[in-house]
């Protein structure tokens, strides 16, 4: 904690915002949130005013301000460049990436941001954009698919923009009131605007009042195809819909002319995606106009939904998110007027618990068993809880993001419904502060909602109240853990505590608390509709329902998908996925991030249900599915993994704040080659050890990754004793060299950001050894394959 | 009432009982460093982890309630493996030395900053006691010692080390010249008999020892004199006869018994001597020329001596103990002492597992930062010694040849002596568990924590490198409503519990550091004055 070092804080504005936000513990982070958004830093004298002004004492507010990631305490650059390290990111090179922004700022050792202080780079948790990975995000403009290449370009695209003041547009509801108009859908999820998809909104929207076209375009929620983002839907009165994927901007003349116009079909339109910077590159929907329109009904896409059953997604791609209106048009509150109408509580429990339904978050709970709890707990305080945790941290996830922007009024239906059949008045939605979009458009909602009496007091006319706040999370993977997200509400260090008591019994403010994740909620309201027999029809035996799958990494076709529970791995991988890229090989999947393991590919056939995947080591997590190929070293992996977590531990318990930085470390040597066999038996005796010991899920799960490593892939690791990485990807045992088909080009020499390339025109090139860091932009620029990685 | 099982045995217990209260309200033993009565369970140590049947993983007895029909072990191979590795995690992050370097660079292992100070507080008295601990001739060891424990006293990187081995014999001289001289406590006879061939130092030692302890030692001693190699080795220049014979006369007067003119292999046999005596101690010093001798009387040796465990002192012969070949009077000592441990333990029938090197975390490297923090406090007076030879160690110590310390020559050497130990290192949670569990400090090696130091009024340390974590400070700080008190900071494997904005120790109040320092599992904070009081019943 740095003593004071400016004294020109203006500390009235803090005095306002505590009168805003209030003075007592639990304001404690939307203060320090609110106070960062002014100086962009806490700085020093900022928090001994908000100690003063609030009487909290000082062990508590820095204890806070220092647990969270999103508060900073040092000031930082103009900008901020946050290179995501999630896991699908991480497969995707994350590494080189930041190696080479902080190259190319030329950023000291210890430093993040430049000397000109224009730009801070950081390594962020997951923005769940996995899909796009790698992913940058520039304070509030998002990169996807970023390459080493593209990092000067991404620099000087954003200066632009910001020079330009071209301000986006907000993401406003748009009300259809466009009746027998061409609709031009166009899907806003996060990752699509990552990908370009408001740009393209933009210009249909300008090209459309340009000719006054009898056209209107209307934003959709994610379809889950973020392989092939962004994804337009045009729907004529009385025609079939006619899908394009992978639009750009150039593209939105051509699709209007051909569709407004009533021309003739467009002859060839050149996807112009692949202009020199890869931004917005599609690995299968290159080249025409034509292809990209078949594109929905046959072939790959058809194999990436065909499998899927929507449950939670329904409606996907059809309806604008925030238009309550449509949503209820589509069926939305029937569920809940129906039971608040004609049902009581116990009712809702009682499907609930004959549909089978699990906890989604990763446990798999049964979730009516744990309502009835609640339902039944004697409550000192008087009041009960209802949480819903959009805490998804996990690196490689993104599943309750989509759900919490493309679905808000499904997941408030289900929460409602829920806190009705347990008798709570009072909720909260806990979302991280990484998910804007999802943030902004659950708080849209919410006011809908209450506007149209479907939350607040006397929900429908009846004497059922419940009042729902947002609750912003600060950055610490550690709050997806129940006892932990409480804490943090509460205003205190995300530390859990160890249960018994269960927040049924003694949760928030010390109240009985019903804690659910995003897609458990999502899936209520159908199981009401549709009833508990029709939801118990689908699913595995014990696992019922269907589970949303957040699939990236080394894949064809990555994206958000919901798939009947039971279906196999290499169903999922293979078929909806389309499996790895052709000269690499399926290796393994990682199943729940840095709490599950890497179930390999030989174990693929396995169905994907609680059950069967807890068997393997690793845990269904809350669902993200990270596909890797034998180019992915699972000693770098699991290393990975306790990157994250050692970070991420509380630092309460023993074990997991000492143990998980020693698995780390005995990871880094196996990784530099310096590791040794009696260093595999005191890793694997340890992560044993570890899972025992460890207070809460974090500690418990994160060994998992490396004990799923070593049983399923000791042979890689006692490699890695012998100085070999057998996937080449451990830098400090692998080499790089010029093959004989070497053309002379000097292309590698001209990226080599090293001089570590001796070349002369049309003579066969050589690395200089010493020189060589690396970073493998030389056999990614090569034309002829002439650059050898060895081990 | 319900009921449950620890280790076997069925225990009734109320609402309310966690496992660990029940245990030990039944006086059975579960280790805890962060649970105090009075704060409530805090849930971080992790050293108290029970087995639960049926549940997969260990279980904090501090924290989990006691249910009906558990089936608890608290004993178990996994259980006391799981905390041996608890401890080992705490102690492979914990910066400090539980005892000073020069504590442990003394063969005769004194507690050199325990006599110090006590020489620095005016009380020779206590300062020979401890001596004493550890050596039986300090008088004569004090004038030709070598001063290992010079060689690497931390002042040294400052200025010049503390002249610990001169300071050692004024608490000697001081001692033996006065009318009272010190004498050991004895315990009660136990009436067992040791035979010690030889009676040199380590003869001598030995015998002093043992008979601390309760037993008869006899020496057999081929000349007409005591002393050994003391005699025949060291000139008078060095050691004068007045100090040797008086030294050894103190010992001889506490009631050990010598045969002059006996040498092994001449005059008696073993098997002679374990007719008489229940235990035997070769301290002939022997060399290659008695390897036959040896081999006559049924012992294994070589070439430089009879062959022993190394761990236990043992010969090949049941009850016959030997040191090892030295001919530096202080590791003579030391194998004096050790095998008197030894002996005592296979007296009294116990497991011969003494432990000759002592449990201690230790820095072995430092920035010249932290040697700074070191540094900050003491004083800045030079090295006192001065004699015939220079003033800086000495590979011989020139003995007789140097000046006798005057008293205030004494508190100003003993003023300069850093404190390297740490001040808890006889109430240290960590360090008494992790004795009792076999943890080893080097078993996880990594990034660790940096030495600190902060001193504030009323002697009161804040030494942030040996915290673990426990948070009873910061739960203590809290509950007194403290508003500059102790907090967490950060997250992940570098938390840290500090005073936020560079706050100092004192800005809280003395009544809650005072608590602190007292409940403190460690020597993170401490007061010169009060200590932890041990293990909370």
């Amino acid at each position: 904690m740095p003593a004071k070092e400016r004294e020109d804080i203006e500390l009235e504005l803090i005095e306002k915002i505590i009168k805003i936000k209030g003075k007592e513990k639990s304001s404690l982070i939307p203060v320090l949130q609110e106070v960062q958004k002014l100086y962009r830093y806490l700085p020093a004298e900022a928090l001994l005013k908000i100690c003063e002004l609030t009487g909290l004492s000082q062990a508590e507010v820095t204890g806070v301000a220092t647990f969270y990631t999103q508060f900073r305490h040092k000031p930082v650059g103009k900008h901020v460049i946050s290179v995501c390290h999630g896991t699908a990111c991480h497969v995707k090179g994350a590494e080189h990436i930041t190696d080479t922004l902080r190259r190319y700022l030329g950023l000291e050792a210890e430093s993040d941001t430049d000397s000109e202080k224009v730009f801070t780079v950081e390594k962020a948790a997951c923005f769940g954009c996995c899909t796009l990975a790698p992913v940058v995000r520039i304070d509030d403009i998002t990169y996807g698919k970023v390459t080493s290449r593209f990092v000067p370009e991404m620099l000087s695209l954003f200066m632009q923009t910001k020079l330009k003041k071209e301000t986006r547009k907000e993401i406003e509801p748009v009300k259809e009131t466009d009746k027998g108009k061409v609709i031009i859908k166009i899907g806003l999820g996060s990752c699509c605007v990552a990908g370009g998809s408001l740009e393209v909104k933009n210009a249909f929207d300008d090209y459309i009042k340009k000719n006054g076209f009898a056209a209107a375009t209307k934003r959709v929620g994610c379809v889950g195809m973020c392989h092939s983002t962004p994804f337009v839907e045009v729907v004529a009165p009385d025609k079939e819909p006619v899908f394009y994927v992978g639009v750009n901007k150039s593209d939105v003349k051509l699709i209007c002319d051909k569709h407004l116009k009533a021309l003739k079909p467009v002859k060839k339109l050149t996807n112009t995606i692949k202009r020199g910077l890869d931004l917005l590159s599609f690995d299968y929907y290159d080249g025409t106009l034509e292809v990209k329109e078949s594109a929905m009904k046959e072939g790959p896409a058809c194999a990436f939904l065909g499998p899927q059953r929507r449950i939670a997604l329904e409606n996907y791609g059809e309806i604008n998110p925030l238009d309550l209106e449509e949503f209820k048009a589509k069926g939305g509150f029937t569920a809940l007027t129906k039971i608040i109408k004609e049902r009581d509580g116990k009712y809702v429990i009682e499907e609930i618990k004959k549909a089978g339904l699990r906890g989604r978050g990763g446990a798999g709970f049964p979730s009516g068993i744990k309502w009835e709890a609640v339902r039944l707990a004697e409550t000192a305080t008087g009041k009960k809880y209802i949480i819903c945790n959009g805490d998804e941290g996990d690196p490689g996830a993104f599943m309750d993001r989509m759900l919490l922007e493309s679905y808000p009024y499904r997941i408030i239906e289900g929460m409602v419904l829920a806190a009705f059949a347990m008798g709570i008045n009072e909720g909260y939605f806990y979302i991280r502060e990484e998910y804007p979009m999802a943030l902004k458009n659950i708080k849209f909602a919410l006011g809908e909602c209450e506007k149209a009496g479907l939350l607040g007091e006397n929900i429908l006319g009846s004497e059922y109240s419940l009042k729902l706040h947002i609750f912003q999370g600060a950055g610490a993977f550690i709050c997806g853990e129940e006892t932990a997200l409480i804490a943090s509400i509460e205003g205190r260090r995300g530390m859990p505590n160890f249960r018994p008591p269960y927040p049924a019994t003694k949760g928030l403010f010390g109240s009985p608390t019903n804690i659910n994740n995003v897609e458990t909620y999502a899936a209520v309201p159908w199981i009401i509709t549709h009833g508990a027999k029709e939801y118990a029809k689908i699913g595995a035996e014990k696992s019922k329902g269907t589970k949303v799958f957040a699939l990236a990494g080394k894949i064809e076709r990555g994206g958000l998908i919901e798939v009947p529970m039971g279906i196999t791995i290499r169903e999922v991988v293979e078929g909806i996925g389309g499996g790895v890229k052709k000269d690499r090989k399926f290796k393994a999947v990682q199943i729940g991030g840095p709490s599950g393991g890497c179930v390999p590919e030989s174990l693929a056939d396995m169905p994907v249900d609680f059950e069967s995947i807890n068997e393997t080591g690793a845990i269904m997590g809350s669902g993200g599915l990270v596909v890797l190929d034998d180019s992915d070293c699972m000693v770098d992996f699991a290393r990975f993994f306790l990157e994250f977590t050692q970070d991420q531990s509380c630092g309460k318990c023993t074990f997991c704040r000492i143990g998980t930085k020693r698995m780390l470390e005995l990871l880094e040597k196996l990784c530099k080659g310096e590791g040794t066999a009696e260093d595999l038996v005191k890793l694997e005796k340890l992560a044993e050890e570890v899972k025992a010991g460890s207070l809460c899920g974090l500690g418990k799960t994160a060994p998992n990754p490396v004990l799923t490593a070593l049983k399923y892939f000791k042979e890689e690791y006692i490699a890695h004793t012998l100085k070999k990485c057998p996937a080449k990807k451990c830098k400090a045992l692998i080499k790089y060299s010029v093959n004989d088909k070497c053309i002379g080009c000097t292309l590698c020499a001209q990226v080599c950001p090293s001089d570590a390339i001796l070349q002369k025109p049309y003579e066969k090139h050589e690395v200089l050894q010493e020189k060589c860091i690396k970073c493998d932009s030389c056999k990614s620029i090569c034309p002829s394959e002439a650059i050898d990685v060895t081990t | 009432m319900s009921q449950l099982k620890i280790n076997g045995k069925t225990y009734s217990f109320t609402e309310g009982a966690t496992i660990l209260s029940l245990a030990r309200e039944h006086s059975i033993h579960i280790p805890t460093m962060c649970y105090l009565k009075k704060l409530g369970a805090l849930t971080s140590c992790f050293v108290c982890v029970v087995e639960v049947e049926g549940k997969a993983n260990l279980i904090p007895a501090c924290s989990a309630p006691a249910e009906a029909g558990m089936i608890i072990t608290t004993d178990s191979a996994r259980v006391k493996d799981a905390r041996r590795t608890a401890l080992e995690l705490l102690l492979s992050d914990h910066t400090g030395d539980c005892l000073a370097p020069c504590h442990l660079g003394c063969p005769a292992l004194i507690n050199i900053p325990k006599f110090i100070q006590e020489l620095r507080n005016k009380d020779n008295r206590a300062a020979i006691t401890t001596i004493k601990e550890n050596v039986a001739l300090p008088a004569v060891l004090g004038r030709i010692c070598p001063e290992i424990c010079e060689r690497v006293c931390r002042r040294r990187r400052k200025d010049a080390p503390v002249a610990i081995c001169h300071l050692k014999r004024y608490a000697a001289d001081v001692d033996l010249f006065s009318d009272t001289p010190y004498t050991p406590k004895i315990e009660k006879s136990s009436g067992k008999k040791v035979a010690i061939a030889g009676g040199g130092t380590a003869g001598v030692t030995a015998a002093y020892y043992l008979l601390r302890m309760g037993h008869q030692p006899v020496i057999f001693e081929k000349s007409d004199k005591l002393g050994g190699g003391l005699r025949s080795g060291v000139s008078r220049d060095r050691l004068s006869g007045e100090v040797l014979d008086r030294e050894l006369n103190n010992i001889i007067k506490l009631g050990v018994k010598v045969e002059f003119n006996k040498a092994l292999g001449k005059d008696f046999g073993i098997k002679e001597l374990l007719d008489k005596f229940e235990a035997v101690f070769l301290a002939t010093g022997l060399d290659a020329a008695d390897n036959a001798m040896l081999k006559k009387e049924g012992l294994s040796s070589s070439e430089t001596g009879i062959i022993i465990d190394r761990h236990t002192n043992e010969t090949n012969i049941k009850g016959v103990f030997a040191g090892e070949k030295t001919t530096l009077a202080v590791r003579a000592s030391a194998h004096g002492h050790f095998s008197a441990l030894v002996i005592d333990k296979y007296l009294k029938g116990l497991p011969l597992n003494p432990v000759k090197r002592p449990f201690s975390v230790r820095m072995a490297h430092f920035s010249d930062e932290e040697f700074e923090i070191m540094i900050r406090d003491i004083s800045n007076e030079g090295r006192v010694l001065t004699g015939i030879v220079d003033t800086k160690t000495v590979k011989n110590n020139p003995g007789e040849g140097r000046v006798p310390f005057t008293s205030d020559d004494t508190l100003k050497e003993a003023g300069r002596c850093m404190r390297c130990d740490c001040r808890k290192a006889a109430s240290c949670l960590l360090k008494a568990y992790s004795i009792e569990y076999g943890s080893k400090v080097e078993t996880y090696k990594g990034e660790k924590r940096g030495f600190k130091k902060e001193s504030g009024a009323a002697g009161l340390v804040f030494e942030a490198g040996k915290c673990i974590m426990c948070g009873i400070c910061v739960k203590i700080c809290e509950k007194n409503k403290e508003i500059k008190g102790f907090s967490f900071v950060g997250r992940g494997f570098v938390t840290r519990v500090e005073l936020p904005f560079d706050g100092r120790i004192d800005m809280i109040s003395l009544k809650t550091a005072e608590e602190c320092a007292s409940l403190c599992p460690t020597g993170a904070i401490s007061t010169s004055t009060k200590d932890r009081a041990q293990k909370e019943k």
